[in-house]
């Protein structure tokens, strides 16, 4: 995700401003951070690496302190690391051959190898592994004394994503900033501008900002400023709005908690995980951090999907893609069992995949290095760049669906659901999937993001729905086939942060057991989709009734049976069965977010439970 | 000293070949049982060329597919544009930068993947020793851009939509390039009625500094861009 703060105007202490801007934005990337600051033809860059538990923020301002760096003008960033690991040469600011040109960036450049290829033929010498950094070189490679012409032609060479900041003592006195598909707004000051990923940092100097939309690029000076668009260089001119927020709201973007937060960037996590992986047309997905295993890949007979908690819930999901899709024999096992027995791995056949939002969940870790003291292959689903998990497995797969800081999981669950989704069809079209089944699961793929956006878009109605039920003591989640891992999901989220006691459950384990719990005072939270088991679902409910169990339905929007059939039901839009899973959890992390606020819990930091679970 | 080199432009959308180039892309559609590209090779091969690189971007899988069947008779190099650049990065020039880490400093011929040019004016093409065009010999420059042309046979401009004065020679989308022509692709801008990076405007601002030779193409030259062109490349072909 990573933060961007860039500032130019009279106050004295820029560095001060922008660590300060930095520090309210370090929930979005602390992996290791940096500044540059120009003034006439003077440089000053400073950057460091997080060390173990300390505020990467913290370590940076020590780090100027020490030096006596000037400037009146400044960029600085906090990073969450997509290509290159966390160290200070992957830091930013990123700088050209001479050092003369300085760029933050939040976003992936997708071309960023091919760019890199015509650079390096042109002489250019590249110090990191970045995607960034080849924009400064591509802009000192356009740049003729004018920057914003530069960065206009260097930005038109890229696909992809940013957010950027460019200054250069090479032309001084002015910043140049541009968006596409990173979050960008500029505060206007008294005779200053402050430029940030968002409100936090500019709050405390002004209450008016100019959000830049896609395609968008503004040069400020001191005095003034001109946005422009990047394609046509038609001059745009556009309203400030006035930030009604304070700082702690700023943080979580206006949301009351982190997790809301989450839920609700779910549409642009989820479009961030697919990004540059998907052919359409071909019904094809290309994973390039797999793609040198290609070939042993194809002959691998049989999957072993290994996590913890919610990201177990996905490969479970994930088993019945690529057995469904995939034609691969898949199995899911929770890590902590996996580690302790002795479970028959054969290493020509099998694969190992661990699935980890933070990549440092102390069982996952243990059983990865296990399979592969058996000689097994091991793939890695992971949110965090450079973790052990990561780094461990031979080859892997990033979720690029930025921090999350809730403990509750949310957007990097879903995400994991979309990887899972991709990692089906290339290992499927490896095998027995046709093209044509391919594209049709690709297309609803790219449907996905908009899709969730409309089942977000319910969020009242299932406040008022959790209001409803938050007295509960016990909870019922149904489900089948796709969804019966939703129902687990479902329940954990309650569990987990309304402290309410929720079990998950197959529909049709139902009548072996549970259905003895059922009474009046028993509610029941049933998925049913409009899918091949939504008939069996249907009798279900009807079985529940019949013991005065009440029923929540999630069912798919025209569904009219359900309304008749239930007082409660939350509507998803239409998507092929295996997908499912990603809209029908939606409305059970809203449900389970709004009993815990109902009951007064701490939704983000939950009692007695942590992020990354780094204990066995 | 013959030109080894050709670089085929087939990135395109096929926008106007309709329902017949949705899943596939237009210069793969069958005529006479064969896709149109390997014809168009047939003919670069009979003129000499060794190193074929084809520009490839929508339906890349096709071509790859393409590429991998008729690895016999074909030697291809296939690169990706979008690989390269963005998709807003369109346009006629866009193949010929994304090729240039594959060319090297020889020279090089260009040309459209959706024309079938003949043998003779592919080795014209070869032996050209200074960036050229070729026109074709025309009353459609609405269709083909116009060519114009100083009396000594350098190339002043070429128009689009419009004629030019004198001989009515249309632009049939086959050049000859040295590697000045790499420096004015560098600097070139969209067009600002589309928004396109054209190699017409390219060769227009080339021909300022190093004079771009114009010839004449002497083999029949059919286009392959609308539905109605496969019976009519059929009949021709039949020939």
């Amino acid at each position: 995700m990573c933060g961007i703060v860039a500032y130019i105007g009279q106050k004295e202490d820029v560095p001060k401003i922008l660590l300060e801007g930095l520090k309210r934005l370090e929930y979005r990337g602390y992996d290791s951070a940096g500044l540059a600051l120009v003034d006439g033809d003077k440089t000053y860059v400073a950057k460091v690496k997080r060390e173990g538990k300390n505020s990467v923020i913290g370590d940076l301002a020590q780090k100027v302190s020490c030096s006596s760096g000037r400037g009146t003008v400044g960029i600085a960033h906090t990073r969450w690391a997509t290509h290159g690991e966390p160290n200070e040469t992957n830091a930013h600011p990123h700088t050209d051959c001479d050092g003369e040109i300085f760029v933050v960036h939040n976003g992936i450049v997708e071309n960023y190898l091919s760019l890199k290829h015509r650079l390096e033929k042109k002489g250019h010498v590249f110090r990191s592994e970045t995607d960034t950094e080849i924009l400064a070189h591509l802009i000192e490679e356009y740049f003729e004394g004018d920057l914003e012409k530069a960065v206009r032609t260097a930005l038109r060479d890229v696909s992809g994503t940013y957010g950027i900041a460019v200054i250069s003592n090479r032309d001084p006195g002015k910043i140049v900033v541009a968006r596409k598909g990173s979050p960008l707004g500029i505060g206007l000051g008294e005779k200053e501008f402050i430029v940030a990923s968002d409100a936090a940092p500019i709050i405390s100097h002004t209450k008016q900002v100019i959000y830049l939309d896609d395609g968008e690029m503004a040069v400020l000076k001191e005095q003034n400023y001109q946005i422009s668009s990047i394609q046509t260089n038609g001059r745009i001119r556009k309203e400030a709005t006035e930030i009604e927020w304070d700082l702690k709201e700023a943080e979580k973007g206006g949301y009351p908690h982190f997790m809301l937060k989450e839920i609700f960037e779910q549409p642009n996590s989820i479009r961030d995980s697919m990004r540059g992986r998907l052919i359409s047309e071909e019904g094809l997905s290309m994973l390039g951090g797999i793609r040198d295993y290609e070939d042993v890949l194809r002959k691998k007979k049989n999957i072993k999907i290994i996590a913890c908690g919610t990201a177990l819930y996905s490969g479970m999901v994930g088993e019945y893609m690529l057995e469904e899709q995939g034609g691969i024999e898949t199995e899911t096992e929770f890590a902590s069992e996996f580690r302790y027995r002795s479970p028959v791995l054969d290493s020509k056949h099998s694969l190992v995949l661990a699935i980890s939002q933070s990549g440092e969940t102390a069982d996952t870790l243990a059983a990865v290095r296990e399979a592969k003291r058996k000689g097994v292959l091991a793939l890695g689903i992971v949110n965090t760049v450079g973790s052990t998990i990561a780094r461990e497995t031979d080859a892997g797969i990033y979720n690029h669906a930025g921090p999350e800081i809730g403990v509750a999981s949310t957007k990097a669950f879903t995400s994991q659901l979309t990887v899972l989704a991709l990692l089906s069809l290339f290992l499927g079209r490896q095998r027995q999937l046709t093209e044509s089944h391919g594209r049709q699961i690709a297309e609803a793929l790219q449907k996905i993001p908009g899709q969730v956006k409309e089942v977000l878009k319910q969020n009242e109605n299932i406040k008022k729905i959790a209001r409803k039920y938050a007295a509960a003591k016990n909870f019922l989640f149904l489900g089948r086939k796709y969804n019966f891992p939703i129902a687990l999901e479902g329940a954990l989220k309650l569990k987990e942060i309304s402290y309410i006691h929720a079990e998950g459950y197959g529909a049709g384990e139902m009548k072996h057991g549970p259905l003895a719990l059922i009474d009046e005072n028993f509610p029941t939270m049933a998925i049913v989709p409009n899918d091949s088991v939504r008939d069996k679902m249907l009798s279900n409910i009807k079985e529940i009734q019949a013991r005065r169990g009440k029923v929540i339905v999630i069912a798919t929007a025209g569904d009219r049976e359900m309304a008749g059939l239930v007082d409660d039901v939350i509507y998803i839009p239409e998507t092929i069965e295996m997908l499912s899973p990603i809209l029908t959890v939606i409305p059970l992390q809203l449900f389970a977010y709004h009993v815990a606020v109902a009951l007064g819990r701490d939704v983000d930091k939950p009692r007695n439970l942590a992020k990354s679970v780094t204990v066995e | 000293m013959m030109i080894d080199t050709i670089v085929i432009a087939a990135a395109g959308n096929g926008t106007r070949m309709k329902h017949l180039a949705k899943n596939k892309p237009k210069h793969l559609i069958n005529v006479l049982g064969r896709p149109f590209l390997s014809y168009l090779l047939a003919n670069i091969k009979k003129a000499g060329f060794k190193k074929i690189v084809v520009v490839i971007g929508r339906h890349r899988e096709k071509f790859i597919e393409f590429a991998r069947q008729h690895k016999k008779q074909f030697d291809l190099t296939l690169v990706d544009q979008f690989g390269v650049f963005p998709e807003s990065k369109y346009g006629t020039a866009i193949p010929v930068l994304a090729a240039q880490s594959a060319l090297g400093n020889e020279p090089f011929v260009y040309l459209m993947a959706d024309n079938l040019y003949g043998v003779n004016d592919l080795k014209a093409a070869r032996a050209a020793k200074q960036s050229t065009i070729f026109g074709m010999l025309t009353e459609r420059w609405d269709l083909y851009g116009s060519i114009e042309q100083t009396p000594a046979k350098s190339l002043v401009k070429i128009r689009e939509k419009q004629a030019s004065p004198g001989l009515n020679l249309g632009n049939s989308g086959l050049y000859t390039f040295y590697q000045e022509i790499f420096p004015v692709l560098e600097k070139l801008g969209p067009s600002p009625k589309n928004g396109e990076y054209m190699i017409t405007t390219a060769a227009s601002t080339l021909t300022k500094k190093h004079p771009i030779r114009v010839a004449v193409c002497a083999d029949p030259w059919l286009d392959f861009g609308k539905p109605s062109d496969v019976p009519k490349m059929a009949k021709f072909l039949r020939k």
